[in-house]
């Protein structure tokens, strides 16, 4: 250590001792702070690298959760909450005994009814959006129903498409549609000017402005109100299936009255999970959309 | 008066502006109404560089919103070649004050926009608007996104797209205003050497004295809302210009001449201050 050049720089008195920079003796006396926090940096740094990863963080408040819960189950008892641990062997009696077959026909019926606003919300909601008279016509209807409550129309959307998968679709797509014809109305509506100037100086007709300007540039509205209208559209899918009682509804009717508790939550939190991952889904298809919103952010 | 002239001249004008008035909002009572030109009238040759200086809200950009078909004049004319002009069309190239590019096209493709109007063959317009980005020294950034790109940049590619539908006239509305000093003199440079290379007719709009009398071969000066041209200034220097033609005492001289009627402009919009009654009192 006696080549250390702080060390050998003679009169420095922080050095005196044998010029070993870590030995606590000499220097601790002189500068006790510098040493104190030097290791105390060494240590948290450790730490906080851990606590800056994202899985890490996840882990903690996941594992948290988790453990409240499972306290929570033991002290209501089996009959009010099931421990997780039931809870897994629930799915997996649920998997043996066929009843997920009725989720897939319902997610069947979930993507129907979903693609199916899309393709109609989309367009609606840009002719809302470019033309005041359409907007006036069109939008009158689309925001009465929106505010309307829907599962109140459930029953007279029983009269007119009886129990069958029109009947469940047709809910997934009201459910839906219209957060994505008002959203992407609205972003039609907020383009810049200045775009469809430089797109009229430009030659472009009103037909290609809609096409090369409009819609692109409200892609974010209309991404946004599909990742909002796929959220319903869950909550219509499973409305629809308890209305009809048949398949899934069914069995999640039954499961309630028998309180069969463990296979119910783990049914509750397939379904969960699924809108959870389609909608993480989404948020990749934005980011493969839009890559000059990407762009833009690595340029910074 | 301005007819028989334009008739004489050998070079008939490419754009003919005939005493037009423009006003916005309810004629009359409203205060909203404002007279934003009165009786203007202006030629630009077929390969002249007109610029136009005047402070703001003058109506320079009301001006340049009429030659380009995006407004009409409530009295008056603007003819491009002889005809009327009723709409936006690609014989005039615009260049905004902002760049208004779409940030979804990278650059080329915001250079291939106004050519997909004229309805050119895909590969034609990515060789055009490839060979128009090298004009404008944007050679290695065809694939960029906007944002990617500095507000200097940005206005090259507003330049390029401009030309690439190879326009009779360009129209450009203050397109330096919002870039930073050192910058905008590089561009003007590089406006100057691009417009030799493409002789174009140039409406150019600022409020930059210096930059008005760089650029042109004429400069019209305009009044105060109302807008009305009260001085037109020609430009004989040779092209083309170099940097150090600010220093020298001619183009001092053309700033002054420029500031002057400006300023008397200024000064007539403060009654109080401009000492006419005290000439109207050494007369009698």
């Amino acid at each position: 250590m006696s080549g250390d050049p702080t060390a050998t720089a003679g009169g420095d008195p922080t050095a005196t001792a044998g010029g070993d920079p870590t030995a606590t003796a000499g220097g601790a006396a002189s500068r006790p702070h510098a040493y104190v926090s030097q290791d105390e940096r060494a240590d948290r740094s450790a730490l906080a690298r851990l606590s800056d990863r994202r899985w890490f963080r996840r882990v903690v408040v996941w594992g948290a959760l988790a453990v409240l819960y499972e306290i929570c189950a033991y002290w209501a008892g089996a009959y009010f909450l099931p421990t997780i641990q039931s809870i897994l062997q629930g799915g997996y009696d649920l998997a043996r005994d066929g009843s997920l077959g009725d989720l897939w026909a319902a997610l069947v019926h979930l993507v129907i009814g979903f693609a199916l606003a899309i393709v109609v919300g989309v367009p609606v909601g840009v002719a809302m959006g470019s033309s005041k008279l359409v907007d006036y016509v069109v939008g009158m209807y689309v925001k009465a129903l929106f505010v309307t409550s829907l599962a109140a129309v459930l029953p007279l959307l029983i009269i007119l498409f009886g129990f069958g998968m029109t009947f469940r679709v047709s809910v997934v797509f009201l459910f839906s549609v219209f957060f994505i014809v008002l959203n992407t109305a609205a972003g039609v509506r907020h383009v810049d000017k200045n775009l469809h100037a430089m797109g009229s100086a430009f030659g472009a007709s009103r037909l290609k402005r809609t096409v090369a300007i409009s819609i692109p540039s409200s892609l974010p509205f209309i991404i946004a109100g599909i990742r909002l209208g796929l959220a319903n559209a869950f909550s219509g899918m499973i409305l629809a299936e308890l209305w009809v009682t048949r398949g899934l509804g069914l069995t999640l009717n039954n499961l309630g009255l028998n309180r069969d508790l463990p296979k119910f939550f783990a049914l509750v939190l397939i379904v969960t999970l699924i809108a959870a991952l389609s909608a993480g889904l989404l948020k990749v298809l934005e980011r493969k959309l839009m890559p000059w919103g990407a762009a833009a952010t690595q340029g910074r | 008066m301005t007819e028989p002239l334009a008739q004489q001249d050998a070079a008939p004008a490419f754009l003919e502006v005939r005493g037009v008035s423009k006003s916005f909002g309810a004629a009359g009572k409203s205060r909203r109404h404002v007279q934003a030109l009165q009786d203007v009238s202006l030629e630009v040759g077929p390969r002249e560089f007109l610029s136009i200086v005047g402070p703001s809200g003058c109506g320079k950009s009301t001006l340049l919103r009429l030659v380009d078909g995006l407004e009409k004049p409530q009295s008056g004319q603007v003819l491009l070649g002889g005809r009327p002009v009723k709409a936006p069309g690609l014989d005039r190239g615009v260049v905004f004050q902002a760049p208004n590019l779409l940030p979804w096209r990278t650059v080329v493709r915001n250079v291939e926009f106004g050519l997909e109007s004229k309805g050119m063959a895909r590969r034609e317009r990515r060789a055009r608007a490839l060979e128009l980005l090298d004009i404008v020294g944007l050679a290695g950034f065809a694939g960029f996104y906007p944002s990617q790109l500095s507000g200097g940049m940005q206005q090259r590619v507003g330049l390029a797209r401009a030309l690439a539908i190879d326009p009779a006239m360009l129209l450009m509305d203050e397109p330096f205003a919002a870039v930073d000093a050192q910058t905008r003199l590089v561009l003007q440079e590089e406006l100057e050497r691009v417009w030799l290379q493409t002789e174009k007719a140039v409406l150019f709009i600022t409020h930059d004295i210096e930059e008005a009398i760089f650029l042109a071969d004429r400069v019209i000066v305009m009044s105060r809302t109302p807008g009305r041209i009260i001085d037109t200034v020609p430009v004989d220097f040779p092209r083309p210009r170099h940097f150090d033609l600010r220093g020298t005492p001619e183009f001092a001289q053309l700033v002054r001449r420029v500031l002057d009627s400006l300023r008397a402009q200024v000064g007539s919009l403060r009654p109080s201050a401009v000492p006419e009654p005290s000439i109207d009192e050494a007369r009698s």
